[in-house]
């Protein structure tokens, strides 16, 4: 369990209830990596949510069957939330996540927000409304990357 | 209103129940647009969710600043969900939606759904986990298609 205040005081958590924030701290614990180590693996079956508290965290896609080559799709920071598909079935993560620099992350229980979410509704929604937004954010960030990489000067 | 049958097969749909078909039904509309239409614009306040009937729709997205040149990104095809942003805050389209050929779409407003939500919590929550899998599906096939070009490369 971490402090409530650390999932309170966390952007994109702030509209949440004070009971909602209490539940869900006692679904999370803080983890520390170093850098160049792995928070996750494209392809594992996607068990934490991680909200991104401090240093810098490379995204990277497989370009091998063999998953032994990966390229960098994205990098992220304090403030963001990663492993977002642990809310999304079929709950298997869609990248991997390497350290850039040491992290500090809260992982909370996939299956326990789940849990949350059947029960409360309204806390749902609020979770689903951020994958949403998260994922949105990240589509329109791809999608220009996109053109730029296939027309250098069009973006 | 449509038919709720006209929304009971698409996969997007499934697992609705009788009466949540019904809701919704009530509050779409189909509706008609010609080839080169904009459905809508970037940047524009979302006030509507689409699933496409027929036809293929273009979605394309500024590739300035001015907007003055624009780039496609995808095309959707029958039965596809777009247009989410309508229930998806800040409600504003993330890409604009052009038609490539005539088309025919069913039209849901995103502030009846919304009012759909608040009169019924498990369809609101069903709704937006749909949703999600929409948006995170076509992330997903955004990025692959970024890896095949770094590969190319």
């Amino acid at each position: 369990m971490v402090a409530p205040e650390v999932i309170e005081n966390f952007p994109s958590f702030a509209d949440f209830t004070e009971s909602e924030v209490k539940a869900m701290a006692t679904l999370a614990e803080e983890r520390r990596y170093k850098a160049s180590e792995y928070v996750f693996h494209e392809g594992d079956s996607a068990d934490m949510l991680f909200l991104l508290l401090e240093g810098r965290v490379e995204m990277m896609m497989n370009t091998n069957a063999e998953g032994t080559e990966r390229a960098v799709v994205m990098t992220a920071g304090p403030g963001e939330v990663l492993a977002w598909s642990a809310l999304v079935e079929p709950y298997q993560l869609t990248a991997s996540a390497r350290c850039a620099t040491p992290v500090r992350v809260v992982a909370m229980s996939g299956a326990g927000l789940r849990a949350l979410a059947e029960v409360s509704c309204p806390l749902g929604f609020r979770l689903l409304q951020k994958v949403c937004q998260v994922s949105s954010s990240r589509l329109r960030a791809a999608r220009v990357q996109l053109l730029s990489t296939v027309r250098p000067t069009a973006a | 209103m449509v038919a709720p049958e006209t929304l009971q097969d698409f996969p997007f749909f499934a697992g609705l129940s009788e009466i949540q078909l019904k809701s919704l039904s009530i509050i779409a509309n189909e509706v008609s647009f010609q080839r080169g239409d904009f459905i809508f614009r970037e940047d524009q306040p979302a006030h509507s969710m689409y699933l496409l009937l027929e036809g293929w729709v273009d979605i394309i997205i500024n590739a300035n600043a001015q907007g003055t040149r624009q780039e496609l990104v995808t095309t959707r095809t029958p039965g596809d969900i777009f247009g989410w942003s309508a229930v998806v805050e800040p409600y504003v389209y993330t890409a604009s939606a052009v038609c490539a050929s005539p088309a025919k779409a069913v039209d849901f407003k995103g502030s009846d759904l919304l009012a759909l939500f608040e009169m019924d919590a498990r369809l609101c929550c069903l709704f937006t986990k749909r949703i999600c899998q929409v948006v995170a599906d076509r992330l997903q096939a955004t990025r692959l298609q970024l890896v095949s070009l770094f590969l190319a490369h």
